[in-house]
């Protein structure tokens, strides 16, 4: 591949932290089997990063990766891939935020960085086209996300840079800490946040005043404006310029797909869920909107709360999940305090899912009489009391008391405790889970399997939540059945395709939202083939970008193996799941039953032609995916 | 010439920005742009201010309102329609 006029910057950017020395690698020799972004990532990591390696020692490594079309105007390709080893599973560590970061990265000369070792103090990157900088961060160390990005504009005398930065819950190692990226977007999940607070690395800056240059840009701009054009016309597009991602909440709720206090039900009551609806932080609260650079659906929304006792807040990001973990798990009934808590975990630079997920279990926990004050430093905990539950975000944040146990997440957290607290723990492979999974089996699916350990950003298909007809399944999906919450049959096919896609568009550096994972009118792999074809001058067909997109999904299969261990007894979800139904709401009465998982599972691990007694790739398909340097290293079956 | 809409409704995606580049250099940049937006989401106040380059300034290129092009790339390309290429008024 001739790397000039291919939407490559072209260079890869290897920073050793120890010992304060970069050099910089042609992306050429990653790109045509993975892409960019994710894949490139995932396969450095897996190629370099020795499987003893614990995820807080300087040998860790943390990339940071571009996709392959971002610096372009496609729809949404602004995606930054954030990838190392995860914090709480010892499998692979993902995350991925939009914003500006990823586009300046690739306008400085880099589609990735790759950062290993440990500062001796406190620095943070700087890098202004090919100057590279360790900059030192004492003064900005402890600070709030906001805070920081202010005081690194003023350092370089610059505010037009883009910046991710952690605050105080990265600096203390807590394992929902989380990554901010250009103030608004947040890479989150694995506690990448903490890997960069292990190496001393409160930030990194960039400015890139280069181009990104394509090869066939006549055509590559007709398409871009015809996606471009077709995407605003798309409902789901519409309504995520309006409201942003909160419109999801009651789609989720009116299928019993949400947590209602620590999974006591999937279901928030209609009541509950009407004091937090899109409509109230719309109207109510809401001051402002924007989008990610390239992107013409502008989902990001800013509001302000002008009165009660959390006035003169403001809040630049809210999505779905803040209702769904801090409304629903933690049963928090007031719109503002959700906002509220929403910005007080982006200025410490917390995770909202991990950190409700732990917060969740300390408040079953004490309410069921397994913690109490003793516990707690003095504090009563009661679902919905968004004071203590700001309080406890704070002493997570701080690893403070009582917060130093939260910090590790409610797995590591209930068996520190005990008590028979275990049992309020919901997680997958050790990650806090985030929404109910017992109605939607097709979503469930995606994500029990994730090899990210739970969320559903790695296959859970949203046909069933767009409640799709079963002529529209069988013509959309060629599945009649992908519409139906309530079957297994199908899914498992479901889920297999949407894995490839994400891994695709993490690669290609495209959201998922303008990609064809939340509507079929969004960005589909033909023309997804078509762009990357007409960005790098050679001729991909949709049938390649899909299987490449499998080699990537394959490659953190077998990260997830050699490093944690994974097996088919990994891929089931938590007991009770599988025990006690959803208790009310529409699909009242649904749980999984062991019977059929067991069925889909076998039929996934065929598709992958995975073993399906251990669920590790086969030599067959390690072979077939051009990983042959993978056979033999993974046990008997492989 | 080039006018702009109420800066209000801009939501920053800079799709302006880069396609205004690619006309003047074939590649797809902020720098190279004749076209400027500075969105700031953390006013708490809707501020965008966008800036069109009629002169040469800090080395941008001059907008020539995409002499060879069928049409003005930021005018088609902007998914607000907030940029308009309009005969000036009689004074």
């Amino acid at each position: 591949m001739s790397f000039k006029k291919n939407g490559y910057a072209g260079k890869i950017l290897r920073i050793d932290l120890t010992t304060s020395k970069f050099s910089a690698e042609p992306t050429e020799k990653y790109a045509s089997k993975f892409l960019g972004g994710r894949g490139i990532n995932q396969k450095i990591l897996l190629e370099e990063l020795k499987p003893e390696v614990t995820p807080f020692e300087p040998a860790n490594m943390i990339c940071f990766g571009a996709g392959a079309l971002v610096g372009t105007p496609v729809p949404g390709a602004a995606r930054l891939s954030i990838d190392s080893k995860n914090v709480f599973t010892n499998g692979i560590g993902s995350a991925n935020a939009g914003g500006g970061f990823a586009v300046e990265l690739k306008f400085a000369g880099y589609d990735h960085l790759i950062i290993q070792g440990k500062a001796r103090e406190p620095v943070y990157l700087w890098i202004e086209d090919d100057k590279i900088s360790f900059r030192p961060a004492k003064e900005i160390w402890g600070r709030r996300t906001s805070e920081t990005e202010k005081m690194i504009q003023d350092d370089l005398g610059q505010k037009e840079i883009q910046v991710l930065c952690i605050g105080p819950a990265g600096k203390n190692i807590t394992k929902s800490a989380c990554i901010i990226v250009s103030g608004s977007r947040i890479a989150a999940r694995c506690g990448l946040g903490a890997i960069m607070g292990s190496k001393n690395l409160k930030a990194i800056a960039v400015k890139g005043r280069e181009g990104i240059e394509v090869n066939k840009s006549a055509e590559f701009m007709t398409l871009v404006k015809t996606i471009s054009q077709r995407l605003q016309q798309v409902k789901p597009a519409q309504t995520r310029s309006k409201y942003g991602t909160l419109v999801v909440s009651s789609f989720f709720n009116d299928l019993s797909a949400l947590c209602y206090k620590n999974f006591q039900d999937d279901h928030i009551p209609e009541e509950s869920l009407s004091k937090i609806s899109h409509e109230t932080f719309h109207h109510l609260y809401e001051t402002d909107r924007y989008a990610c650079t390239s992107c013409p659906v502008p989902c990001g929304h800013v509001y302000f709360i002008r009165q009660g006792p959390y006035s003169g807040t403001g809040c630049f990001k809210v999505e779905g999940n803040s209702v769904w973990n801090f409304g629903g798990k933690l049963a928090m009934e007031d719109a503002a305090a959700i906002l509220k808590a929403q910005e007080e975990c982006c200025q410490l630079g917390l995770d909202i899912d991990n950190a409700s997920g732990a917060i969740a279990w300390a408040i079953d926990c004490f309410q069921n009489g397994i913690l109490s004050q003793k516990d707690t430093d003095g504090l009563t905990l009661n679902w919905g009391d968004h004071k203590v539950i700001l309080e406890l975000l704070r002493k997570m944040a701080f690893r403070d008391g009582f917060g130093n146990i939260l910090a590790e997440g409610s797995w590591r957290a209930s068996r520190m405790i005990g008590r028979g607290s275990e049992r309020y723990s919901f997680h997958l492979k050790g990650q806090d889970l985030i929404e109910g999974i017992r109605s939607l089996k097709g979503w469930a699916l995606g994500v029990v399997v994730s090899a990210r350990g739970g969320a559903h950003t790695r296959g859970a298909p949203t046909t069933e939540v767009r409640k799709y007809s079963p002529e529209e399944s069988q013509q959309l999906f060629g599945i009649q059945t992908a519409g139906d919450p309530r079957s297994y049959s199908g899914k498992p096919q479901l889920v297999h395709y949407f894995e490839n896609i994400h891994s695709l568009l993490d690669s290609l550096g495209i959201c998922f939202f303008t990609g064809n994972w939340s509507t079929p009118d969004g960005i589909n792999p033909q023309e997804l083939a078509h762009l990357y074809s007409l960005a790098t001058g050679i001729e991909v067909s949709e049938n390649e970008l899909l299987k490449i997109g499998e080699r990537i999904h394959n490659v953190e299969k077998i990260f997830n193996v050699i490093h944690a261990g994974f097996t088919r007894k990994d891929d089931y979800p938590p007991e009770m799941f599988m025990k006690e139904p959803v208790k009310s709401g529409p699909l009242k009465g649904e749980l999984l039953q062991r019977s059929e998982w067991d069925k889909m599972l076998d039929e996934y691990y065929d598709l992958h032609g995975w073993d399906r007694y251990t669920s590790w790739p086969t030599k067959e398909k390690l072979m077939e995916l051009d990983l042959h340097e993978w056979v033999g290293r993974l046990g008997e079956t492989g | 010439m080039i006018t702009i809409g109420n800066p209000e409704n801009c939501t920053g995606c800079l799709i302006c920005e880069m396609v205004c580049s690619f006309h003047h250099t074939h590649k797809f940049s902020r720098s190279n742009s004749s076209i400027h937006v500075n969105k700031d989401i953390f006013s708490l106040e809707k501020r965008a201010e966008i800036k069109i380059f009629y002169e040469p300034d800090k080395g941008k290129p001059v907008c020539d309102v995409c002499i060879g092009e069928e049409a003005a790339l930021c005018v088609s390309f902007c998914p607000e329609n907030l940029i308009k290429l309009e005969r000036e008024s009689e004074p």
